[in-house]
């Protein structure tokens, strides 16, 4: 389970920052102190436009980056105080992290496998396992340079679950896939979260959310919205697809500001 | 420490297993370094035997008979003994062109004036000209040099009764341009001065490839950060980069090191200037190898600081090398600035990174290498990349530059 407490980030602007987002402010209120908690068993999706503050936040929970404020426990152990520890438990997986692409699967899940502190045998057994699930089996000393964007998402994917992870973190999972890889993925995850996993992803977009998850935390300007059940969000905003919901609490927030 | 390991391992594996990195890291620079030096050295033995072989023009004015008498069977040369004043200028600019050897001016009347002087002012003097950057200028000179010596001697025999001064004359006493040197071609004839600095260079650009692309090369690509979501330390994961970045440059700076002792026999002439003066690698003992590849080593150790430590700053290939340009200009500057020197350095000067050490190649080059300068330079090289990779460590920790997208 994974609870997250008034998390706040602010980036401190570089002037080239604040040029490039035609911007004074100084200082950036990436994730302005949201909550939530999710539960084993289940998919939790931040759903938000760009710039919203979902990547901070699953960077946060990923311990790649500290938060300014607030706390994250992952089945009660503080992240913030325990981060190799924590990294232990999770997995994060974006579009950015990218794998050696001068080795081979095999030699990179090794790799990995034993930074994850696991003997021989225990990564022997995964890499069987997860090989064949995504059906890397044949490529396994093709460098990676050479397989299809496909098959190296796949690949990163296999390798970041060597340890086994309690917790899967997953940016934008079906961003830049073709839609049969993307499928694949999204299969994925629903047999993780079946297995009793928690599974937290972020996305802009709504059929992502709406078929995927269980729970959906819609956030705007770093600040959580609505969270709760599609059902739930449907009938608070009086809404009949997500959608329509989403654009009801945007065209909110932006009113409001104005 | 397990995880330092296994970092190290793998940063080693993927520059070892990739022959293209190996042929540019290990193999080319010593390569280069032999043919370049090979070849100088072959130019510089035609040179000789072409000089051996070469006419030298000589002009000699009011030259007294029995000199003349003396050079009548001289080898390969063509005196011109008729030279007016008003040629002497061209004759001079010839030279300098090196279109004409030598010069040489007599005292008009050297005869009786030998006869007469009392004083060593009065001494008569026999001037000559000639270029010291040009082989067949050189050559001359030396091969007249020894001639007037000759005939100087035959007069004192003759003059017994002035055996107090034992001179007859002297040679250049009041003349001050008898070289006429063409300074660019003299700076050409120090390449082999220019050996110490192409070791410098070698050495921090193939730590500078590999160096780049480990650090900034995987944050731009994506894969510092799949490295920093596991639960390694992240000063296991500094260590474990500079730690194989340093073990590659060490393993790089022995292939040229390596070349370098092939350059030594193959053309020794490039460092002494001559292949008639036998200073092989056979005169450079153990110690004088030991002290070179020690301090070699040391100097790599900034480097490989260096350049990790900018690599950490910037985001891609691209910035890193436009970020580390100035300081290989700095590294080369240090290198260059005592290439002309001939004073002998002081010992802080050893200290001074980079320089010191170029300084200290050239010391062990020259023989003049001692254990406590070895031990400043070395010493001194050590103690900067440990404060460097400290720092190293400590930025491998901060968000902001590692995470800076
Ligand atoms: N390292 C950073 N420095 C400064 N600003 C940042 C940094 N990372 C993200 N931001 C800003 O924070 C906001 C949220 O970004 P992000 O979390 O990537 O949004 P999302 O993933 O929802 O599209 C954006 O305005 C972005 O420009
Ligand atoms: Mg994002």
């Amino acid at each position: 389970m994974l609870k997250v407490n008034n998390l706040k980030k602010v980036f401190k602007l570089s002037k080239k920052q604040m040029a490039l987002g035609k911007t004074k402010d100084k200082y950036k209120n990436a994730v302005n102190g949201i909550d939530f908690t999710a539960n084993p068993g289940q998919i939790f999706g931040l759903l938000g436009p760009n710039g919203a503050g979902k990547t901070t936040t699953l960077r946060c929970l990923a311990t790649l980056i500290k938060p300014t404020e607030g706390e994250i426990f992952f089945d009660n152990i503080n992240a913030l105080k325990n981060e190799e520890q924590v990294r232990k438990k999770i997995c994060f997986l974006t579009n950015e992290l990218k794998l050696d692409e001068f080795f081979t699967p095999n030699y990179t899940i090794n790799y990995f496998g034993s930074l994850y502190g696991l003997t021989k045998e225990q990564i022997q057994k995964k890499k069987e396992i997860l090989f064949k699930r995504f059906e890397i089996d044949s490529y396994q000393e093709t460098k990676i340079g050479e397989l299809s964007t496909g098959m190296k998402q796949k690949l990163s994917i296999a390798v970041s679950l060597v340890h086994d992870p309690e917790i899967i973190i997953f940016d934008e999972p079906t961003n830049g896939l073709d839609i049969v890889t993307a499928r694949s993925v999204t299969d994925y995850l629903v047999e993780l979260k079946n297995k009793g996993k928690t599974v937290i992803i972020s996305t802009h977009i709504m059929s992502v959310a709406q078929h995927l998850c269980d729970e959906i935390a819609i956030i705007i300007d770093g600040k959580i919205k609505i969270n709760g059940s599609l059902n739930h969000i449907l009938q608070s905003t009086g809404k009949e697809n997500l959608e329509d919901a989403f654009f009801e609490l945007y065209v909110q927030s932006k009113g409001g500001k104005e | 420490m397990k995880n330092f390991m296994l970092i190290l391992k793998k940063e080693l594996a993927r520059v070892f297993t990739d022959k293209k990195l190996v042929f540019n890291s290990f193999i080319l620079p010593p390569l280069i370094l032999v043919v370049i030096y090979t070849i100088m050295g072959s130019q510089i033995d035609k040179l000789e035997k072409d000089i051996d072989t070469h006419v030298s023009d000589v002009y000699i004015q009011q030259a007294p008979q029995e000199f003349l008498d003396l050079i009548v069977d001289a080898e390969n040369v063509n005196t011109f003994t008729e030279v007016k004043d008003d040629e002497i200028q061209n004759i001079k600019d010839d030279i300098y062109e090196g279109e004409t050897d030598l010069l040489i001016i007599f005292d008009d009347d050297l005869i009786s004036k030998i006869a007469d002087y009392k004083t060593a002012e009065d001494v008569p003097e026999v001037k000559t000209y000639y270029n010291p950057s040009e082989e067949y200028s050189q050559k001359a000179y030396n091969q007249f040099i020894s001639y007037l010596d000759d005939y100087e001697d035959t007069i004192i025999a003759k003059r017994v009764e002035k055996p107090k001064y034992l001179n007859a004359f002297d040679i250049n006493r009041t003349n001050e341009d008898k070289h006429i040197v063409n300074e660019k071609k003299a700076a050409g004839k120090g390449l082999g001065m220019l050996l110490p600095m192409l070791l410098m260079i070698f050495l921090f650009s193939s730590a500078m490839g590999v160096g780049i692309d480990m650090i900034a090369g995987e944050k731009e690509r994506g894969t510092m950060a799949t490295l920093l979501i596991t639960p390694v330390k992240r000063y296991h994961i500094a260590l474990g980069k500079t730690v194989s970045l340093g073990i590659i440059s060490i393993v790089a700076s022995i292939c040229s090191f390596a070349g370098l002792l092939v350059t030594l026999k193959t053309a020794p002439q490039v460092l002494t200037g001559s292949s008639n003066i036998d200073m092989g690698v056979m005169q450079y003992g153990f110690t004088e190898l030991f002290m070179l590849l020690t301090v070699m080593i040391s100097v790599v150790c900034i480097f490989v600081g260096l350049i990790c430590l900018i690599s950490i700053f910037a985001k891609t290939v691209k910035e890193a090398g436009t970020m580390i340009s100035p300081v290989y200009m700095v590294v080369m500057i240090a290198a260059f600035l005592n290439m002309f020197s001939k004073a002998t350095p002081q010992l802080w000067q050893f200290a001074v990174p980079v320089y010191g050490t170029t300084i200290a190649i050239k010391s062990i080059f020259s023989f003049e290498m001692t254990w406590i300068k070895w031990l400043v330079t070395c010493g001194s090289s050590l103690i900067i990349a440990a404060i460097l990779i400290l720092v190293i460590a400590k930025m491998f920790n901060s968000e902001k530059i590692m995470y800076n997208k």
